[in-house]
């Protein structure tokens, strides 16, 4: 953060947003601190940053009544505060339009990092090993796929949020990362995840311990496809595969032999987690 | 050749049935003829120079007053390059010798054997724009001397507003989308030039990988389950595609894997390009042309390909980090032209540069350290068998020449730092490129809205 440098600062008057103005003979921190406040006082905030959480965390297309009523809740949390941030996740979540039956438009397409996080959470990550926690450090599968952790190519971060779905008109901001080369590395992280793990570099400085997934509570399962793929359903699409893509996950795990249950778990999950009904989060 | 705008409109149409059926898997690259806009195949290349390049340190007068001009600028702090170190050459149009940064002279000869222009002092403009008209607030780009507003506008030919598309994109949309699903252009780095309306570009990795080696999936060996477990996943991307997030993150991914399918071959280029960034993707783009020139029947007759390099933020340190960087440019440009002439291209090949801006005449920080801060009117290389090389190219600002007064507070200086408002905008210097590569005038003013601004359209620099 950089700190307002008083022998930089301008000291006359100035007009803001909405015509409000500071008066001559301010210093700097306190310009900023009411510069900031004049922003943050602004009737497009609400919308702005009500929209663009909604694209986050539910539907790259929400509906105008959807970010008008993630709007009101941003000006007021329902005691007179705006900009009461939990109170915004909460309404956003919880909203009609977040819970309702998925229609064709709803939904957003997984950025790299939440494609990782949630196979991490989904089959409680561990070291590579299996016997630590995991390390955590997967920039470099985040990188392959077009998200470079914490160095986004401009301070608009990494896609816009106004980008558009190839071939509709609808807005798919994520899909800014997708690309022919960016697709093919979405299933080969996934692959190393399911089907390997990210090995422990002994180079690195922080004794780093790798990552791998934990799929042994799903292997008792791996006798009954059916109940396997309905359990995974259940973890990572909240019950919502299509019946034909359940069936054609079945016929591939039925496919592998059962005196073999973590090559079953895996096929699934593989299956799964690189499906664009999946990475399409409804 | 030309493209009539019923024809863009019909292949416009077309497109979202070639997208159904490519993601059907009915086509593949290689079995459909693609759409043929006459016999002989073109090419445009974009290096990307990214930071901003200098360019006041890139091309530099050598006549007495026009050296001392800059030199007065530059050389207490130690950023002017020695007047004999620079690489003479001689623009026809002007009559007084300029000098070349001397680490680009692996392209020097290429000026005056007439294969290398330069467009000087060109940037984003929304309109002419003299100084007085700058000064008194007429319309100007967007968030000018900003990075990523620059680099927008650089890409995208749209100095109003962000745009959506990048201008090499809407020039390939011009085209349509080619049936057989293999994007007519093709990105070696990121960037919103190859993103269209209609056209995602076709990404894949630099040299050394292999074209065969290219988009291929992990973890799939012969054995009966795993082929069962390919032959689902195959089978996924063909179902639920009514909503068209799911539909078009399946398609990216199809599309990906008919093209890896369709490399299987690595195509063998002789010429030895530098093993750097810039030459790894400029050996690569002469790979893929080699793949699609195929047989002699070219699939796509023609060809955008973007790359990129970066590095040329020089707030400080410039001499070293320049110069570098040049060096690679220089030898990567023409170990690619090389490889044209080995693919018997060279003429239909045309390789330019773009960048954020220019950077201030006036000296950043100091001795040892010094550098140049952000500006915005540059000078810029053009590349190849058809550009009328030897020469300057722009419109001409308020000295009469093509050329800016390097002068601080200047007749084309914004302020009192150097920092050159164009004399020609993005928008021709892009549409001049767009013209040889067969885009008509009416889909000119699509893909360049902001050309009807300017009077002069073409700065034919190439035939």
């Amino acid at each position: 953060m950089r700190v307002a440098n008083a022998a930089n600062h301008d000291t006359g008057a100035k007009t803001l947003l909405r015509g409000v103005t500071l008066p001559a003979g301010q210093t700097a921190a306190k310009d900023l601190d009411d510069g900031l406040d004049n922003i943050f006082q602004d009737p497009n905030v609400g919308p702005f940053i009500g929209r663009q959480l909604i694209q986050h965390l539910v539907t790259s297309n929400p509906s105008p009544d959807y970010v008008k009523r993630i709007t009101d809740v941003f000006n007021d949390n329902g005691s007179g505060e705006r900009g009461d941030l939990k109170a915004l996740v909460k309404a956003i979540l919880l909203d009609r339009e977040a819970r309702a039956a998925s229609t064709s438009q709803s939904g957003h397409l997984m950025h790299p990092v939440l494609l990782i996080t949630t196979l991490a959470r989904a089959f409680n990550a561990r070291s590579a090993d299996g016997t630590g926690d995991s390390d955590g450090y997967l920039s470099p599968q985040s990188q392959t796929m077009g998200l470079n952790v914490f160095s986004p190519p401009s301070v608009f971060s990494y896609f816009s949020p106004f980008g558009g779905v190839p071939g509709s008109s609808l807005r798919g901001p994520e899909f800014g990362l997708l690309n022919t080369s960016t697709a093919v590395a979405r299933a080969n992280v996934v692959n190393t995840l399911v089907f390997a793990r990210i090995a422990a570099a002994t180079a690195y400085p922080f004794n780093p311990s790798g990552t791998s997934l934990d799929f042994s509570a799903f292997q008792p399962l791996a006798g009954d496809p059916e109940a396997l793929v309905d359990a995974l359903n259940t973890l990572m699409m909240s019950g919502q595969m299509p019946p034909d893509m359940r069936s054609a996950v079945i016929t591939a795990v039925s496919a592998v032999t059962s005196s073999n249950p973590l090559k079953r778990v895996r096929t699934a999950v593989y299956l799964i987690a690189t499906a664009s009904q999946y990475q399409v989060e409804r | 050749m030309t493209l009539s705008r019923r024809e863009f409109l019909r292949r416009s149409g077309c497109s979202a049935l070639s997208v159904g059926a490519l993601a059907s898997g009915i086509d593949r690259f290689g079995l459909v003829q693609a759409f043929a806009q006459g016999t002989s195949y073109r090419a445009l290349v974009c290096i990307f120079l990214a930071g901003g390049n200098d360019g006041n340190n890139m091309l530099v007068p050598l006549d007495p007053a026009g050296y001392a001009a800059y030199a007065a600028a530059r050389n207490t702090a130690g950023l002017a390059i020695a007047q004999g170190s620079l690489l003479p050459i001689r623009p026809k149009s002007i009559g007084t010798e300029f000098g070349l940064h001397p680490s680009l002279a692996a392209v020097h000869p290429f000026f005056a054997d007439g294969k290398l222009a330069i467009v000087t002092n060109v940037g984003p403009l929304i309109q002419p724009l003299s100084k007085q008209d700058y000064l008194s607030g007429a319309p100007r780009p967007y968030q000018l001397f900003s990075h990523a507003d620059q680099i927008a506008q650089w890409q995208t030919s749209i100095s109003t507003g962000a745009s959506g598309t990048g201008w090499g994109g809407r020039v390939a949309d011009a085209f349509g989308v080619n049936a057989s699903g293999y994007p007519l252009i093709t990105a070696l780095a990121g960037g919103i030039f190859t993103r269209g309306q209609l056209t995602s570009p076709l990404t894949v990795a630099p040299a050394p990988t292999a074209l065969n080696r290219l988009l291929l999936l992990n973890g799939f060996g012969t054995a009966a389950d795993e082929q069962a477990r390919l032959t689902a996943m195959n089978y996924l991307r063909t179902i639920d595609r009514d909503p068209p997030l799911v539909a078009a993150a399946s398609n990216v991914t199809q599309q990906a894997l008919d093209i890896a399918k369709a490399f299987n071959v690595d195509p063998v280029v002789n010429t030895v390009f530098p093993n750097t960034t810039l030459g790894n993707q400029l050996k690569q783009v002469a790979k893929l042309m080699k793949f699609n020139l195929g047989s002699g029947v070219p699939a796509l007759t023609r060809q955008i390909f973007f790359c990129s390099l970066g590095g040329f933020d020089t707030h400080q340190g410039q001499v070293n980090t320049q110069a570098t960087l040049l060096t690679q440019i220089g030898n990567a440009m023409k170990g690619f032209y090389d490889a044209t002439v080995e693919l018997g291209i060279e003429s239909q090949v045309v390789t330019f540069t773009l960048s954020d801006f220019g950077r201030t005449l006036q000296p950043a920080g100091s001795a040892g350290t010094v550098g140049s801060d952000h500006a915005w009117g540059s000078h810029h290389l053009v590349m190849g068998g058809s550009v009328i090389g030897g020469d300057f190219y722009g419109v001409s600002g308020p000295n009469g020449t093509v050329f800016p007064t390097l002068q601080l507070g200047g007749p084309d200086d914004t302020d009192t730092r150097g920092r050159w408002i164009p004399t020609t905008s993005v928008d021709q210097y892009a549409a001049t490129l767009a013209r040889w590569f067969g885009v008509d005038e009416i889909n000119i003013n699509t893909v360049f809205p902001q050309l009807r601004n300017f009077s002069t359209r073409d700065l034919r620099f190439i035939i």
